[in-house]
């Protein structure tokens, strides 16, 4: 009678394998996403404006967006690109000042430990270009 | 429907989703990294304070994790971890408690305490990378860890099992996509 086959031992580059496996299948998955949600809004776009085609020129549309705009409505916009504006403004000051005082730390650091091990970011504190994907 | 409502929306979920993917997504980097640099500054300094060698082995080990945290961060993801944990096998903790009582046999108590508690604060921080990754995941989460934070250190040092099952499942996770040169630095 023939002895039962044994299931084989799994290794490190199965495990692996079926992680790059689902992987890739997730990162599709999260494009798709991605991309798909910005060209629906994109079409949604294109549809509401296509709407009025042969009915008004792009001077009229333009002209009604400006008369149905409150001055409320601009105050909200205002904030909120104000808010970017800030926000971005402050990573580019943070990023400029790690460029300023790491060099320096990092150079008193390695007369304490000649041997000190780096993170390998650039010098703004940001991925390097090779390790993004 | 009326066309500047039309395009008011349409304006504000492009801006909307460049907030999602970019925006957010690179400010929640450059917090983890911050975080990741201030323990192991904090680190850096208790070393300098004499209180444990600079090439001890439970301080290279931890200062690597978190070097190659900071490095590889933006590959850390939720899914990705998730993933690790469906596809990998469940670390054995014994094995990996043992190994790093055995690393600290010879620091004195408080110096084993304190680098412990750097390991676990290294744990606190990619977890909380995790999470917080996602914009709306954060609007949910933030708001809860006002009545019970599970991100504390406090919490962590009392199940030492979770604690040592997320650093070895997240040193799984970063390896995956690190260059085969490297990924035996991680351990």
């Amino acid at each position: 009678m023939a002895t039962p086959s044994q299931k084989p031992t799994r290794t490190e580059s199965d495990y692996q394998l079926s992680y790059k496996k689902i992987d890739s299948v997730t990162t599709v998955i999260r494009d798709i996403v991605k991309w798909g949600g910005i060209g629906f809004v994109v079409y949604c776009g294109y549809l509401s404006v296509a709407a009025l085609a042969g009915r008004s020129t792009g001077a009229n549309i333009f002209v009604k967006i400006l008369g149905d705009a409150k001055v409320s409505n601009g105050l909200i916009a205002l904030l909120i690109g104000g808010g970017w504006v800030y926000g971005i403004g402050q990573q580019y000051l943070r990023r400029r000042n790690i460029q300023r005082l790491v060099s320096a730390k990092n150079a008193l650091e390695r007369k304490l430990d000649p041997n000190r091990t780096s993170s390998h970011l650039t010098e703004r504190g940001t991925t390097r270009p090779g390790d993004e994907i | 429907m009326n066309l500047y409502v039309a395009l008011k929306s349409v304006s504000a979920l492009i801006a909307l989703w460049f907030f999602v993917y970019y925006l957010w997504r690179d400010y929640r980097i450059d917090a983890f990294r911050e975080h990741l640099f201030s323990i192991r500054d904090r680190m850096f300094m208790y070393a300098a304070e004499g209180n444990i060698r600079f090439d001890h082995p439970a301080y290279t080990s931890t200062r690597t994790r978190a070097n190659l945290l900071i490095r590889h961060g933006h590959h850390l993801t939720l899914t990705r971890f998730t993933i690790v944990v469906l596809t990998h096998p469940t670390p054995d903790v014994r094995k990996i408690l043992a190994e790093w009582a055995r690393m600290t046999e010879d620091l004195p108590p408080d110096a084993q305490l304190k680098m412990l508690e750097f390991r676990l604060c290294i744990s606190v921080a990619s977890l909380q990378h995790m999470v917080y990754s996602s914009f709306f995941r954060y609007l949910i989460a933030r708001p809860l860890t006002l009545f019970k934070d599970p991100f504390k250190v406090n919490e962590l040092r009392e199940h030492p099992t979770v604690a040592n099952n997320v650093e070895r499942l997240e040193c799984d996770t970063v390896e995956q996509e690190l260059p085969q040169e490297e990924a035996p630095a991680l351990v």
